[in-house]
């Protein structure tokens, strides 16, 4: 029962039933909370209309070109990413726990949000944050307590739906890939692009909605100069898409050998690059009904992106909406959906890392991934600290842990272990549309570039200035300390022998496309 | 709405979800090409021993 390899060595894995029900679980995972809260806000700071040219650029030349290189490596190599880095070379095998400890830190976090979210569909029945949600978010309802200190007492309110999140996770990743992450896929996802398109159209229909996708789409051309509004696309881009977090990896791994690559990555990334701008439309429009109402600029409102938007601005609005009960519940259930979708991917990377090195079977996994996983959500998240800790993890797990990551990718495949020929080859053998050398040039070297530059300057400006206002116990414990936890945690999964045996493995040989073509 | 949102709005609308429908007709009817015959046995037979044992 708990070994999953043949005796011939081959690895007992999942498989999706058709490339339909991979390209679901892909795009569920590409939507996700950023689509909603942190791209409308991130477009509109950074040039409005205009921003939209950098962001189609970031799209085409970083997120469906490190899409596609994820895809091929996950395909190629059949695994999650320390299966993938182990059959490139065996000393690369710690790279892809570094992108399973990611995942990890992330996923212990971002189930805190979905809770939140769930509580307040039922908060939204009664608007029960009355004439002051910032208050009600803050004070009632997560009960916070300052930077000064660290304060693990329970929030029940939080701990109770969080719990639940977490069991309701495990149980679709313990029945498998098949019948846990794509039955749940093939439900959630069309379910929140019906219930977000509602809310779009109703947010479309109220007064100062036009007002508001006017801000919304007005360039402002001259941030087009800006090199940190192009930063802020290739992030927007290279976070929303879930690239480098060994998430398409291991989706792609389970994939069918004939399976057309280059057309899932490119409809995965322009559905979810869609939803983006669907998501920009319904939150501008509501913003400039907020406006309209407050008899103010669209431009004079504040908390228009992530936490603020979602748990005090929207509050805000719903109170003051004729049927803005039935918004709120809207609003957020497509939040839950959303971030359900994602972080049944990030939980499925952990659990699947899990399941390959040490053979055990997805329930198996499931229950030990979650276990550990879910007590520390519980312990930091579901606490009155849990926003300050949530808010430091999250900055520098994604300004460094993410970014280092894809740079390292880069730098294994192009230079160290040069790969990218033959992961080229392969998703042309397979695939309707084709990759030429100007692939291999963007993700070996243009798109690495960048990332680089990125990293250092967040790296200088976080040890120089420290992150926003916290004091430096908090970003050592909870920034930094998470790193090297990360880093510790890869070291040591890196040591522990393998159960299965990973090591004999039959590629299938690519054929270059001349030779083919003769 | 002013002019120059208008046009940005519906520039990206076209490209992004255009895009979109172009790529998903590409994938749904565009027919993948045909592997050689030496690595379509290999494929099956790696199938084949994978489905055995799941």
């Amino acid at each position: 029962m708990g070994k999953s390899s043949s005796p011939k060595g081959v690895m007992k894995r999942g498989v999706w039933s058709s490339q339909y029900g991979f390209l679901l679980a892909a795009i569920g995972s590409a939507i996700g909370l950023g689509n909603i809260w942190r791209f409308p806000g991130i477009a509109y700071k950074n040039g409005g209309g205009a921003f939209l040219i950098p962001y189609l650029v970031a799209l085409v030349a970083a997120g469906t070109t490190f899409l596609l290189l994820d895809y091929a490596l996950g395909h190629r190599y059949r695994g999650t990413p320390p299966v993938v880095f182990r059959r490139i070379h065996r000393r690369a095998e710690i790279l892809g726990w570094w992108q399973v400890a990611i995942c990890f830190v992330i996923m212990v976090y971002y189930a805190v949000i979905i809770a939140w979210a769930a509580r307040y569909i039922i908060f939204s029945t009664t608007t029960a944050w009355g004439k002051a949600p910032d208050k009600f978010f803050a004070e009632q309802f997560l009960a916070a307590v300052g930077t000064e200190t660290l304060n693990l007492s329970p929030v029940w309110g939080i701990f109770i739906p969080l719990a639940a999140i977490w069991v309701i996770v495990l149980i679709i990743i313990a029945f498998g890939v098949q019948r846990g992450v794509e039955k749940a896929n093939r439900i959630f996802l069309p379910l929140l692009v019906g219930l977000f398109l509602i809310m779009v159209i109703r947010a479309l229909t109220l007064p100062g909605a036009i007002d508001g996708l006017n801000q919304f789409f007005t360039p402002k051309w001259s941030a087009l100069a800006d090199g940190q509004v192009w930063i802020a696309a290739f992030s927007q881009i290279f976070y929303s898409l879930s690239v480098a977090f060994g998430i398409m990896m291991t989706y792609s791994s389970y994939l069918p050998r004939k399976s057309n690559l280059g057309g899932t990555g490119f409809v995965a990334a322009f559905a979810n690059s869609a939803f983006e701008i669907l998501a920009g439309i319904g939150v501008f429009a509501t913003l400039g009904f907020m406006a309209h109402q407050q008899g103010v600029k669209v431009s004079e409102l504040e908390g228009i992106t992530g936490i603020g938007l979602s748990f005090i601005t929207f509050p805000q609005i719903i109170s003051s909406m004729p049927g803005g009960a039935l918004f709120g519940v809207l609003f957020f259930t497509s939040l839950v959906l959303a971030g359900l979708t994602s972080l049944l991917s990030l939980v499925q990377v952990v659990a699947g890392a899990v399941q390959d090195k040490f053979a055990l079977t997805p329930a198996k996994s499931a229950i030990w991934v979650g276990s550990i996983s879910g007590v520390i959500s519980l312990i930091l998240f579901a606490s009155k600290s849990g926003l300050n800790v949530l808010d430091v993890v999250d900055n520098y797990i994604n300004a460094i842990g993410v970014i280092s990551s894809a740079i390292l990718i880069a730098l294994t495949v192009a230079i160290i272990h040069p790969r990218l020929r033959v992961l080229r080859e392969h998703v042309n053998q397979v695939s309707t549309i084709k990759l030429g050398k100007w692939w291999d040039v963007l993700v070996g070297f243009i798109v690495p570039a960048m990332l680089l530059s990125m990293l250092l300057s967040t790296i200088s400006e976080l040890i120089t200035k420290g992150y926003g206002d916290y004091p430096t116990w908090l970003t050592l414990s909870f920034g930094w300390g998470v790193l090297l936890f990360a880093a510790v945690g890869s070291f040591l999964l890196t040591l522990a022998p393998w159960r299965n045996q990973v090591d004999q493995f039959e590629l299938v040989p690519v054929t270059p496309s001349k030779e083919k073509n003769k | 709405m002013s002019t120059s949102a208008i046009a940005l709005m519906s520039v990206a609308m076209i490209l992004v979800w255009g895009g979109l429908v172009w790529f998903a007709w590409n994938l749904r009817y565009r027919k993948v090409p045909v592997l050689p015959a030496h690595t379509e046995e290999l494929i099956a037979r790696l199938e084949a021993e994978e489905a055995a044992i799941r």
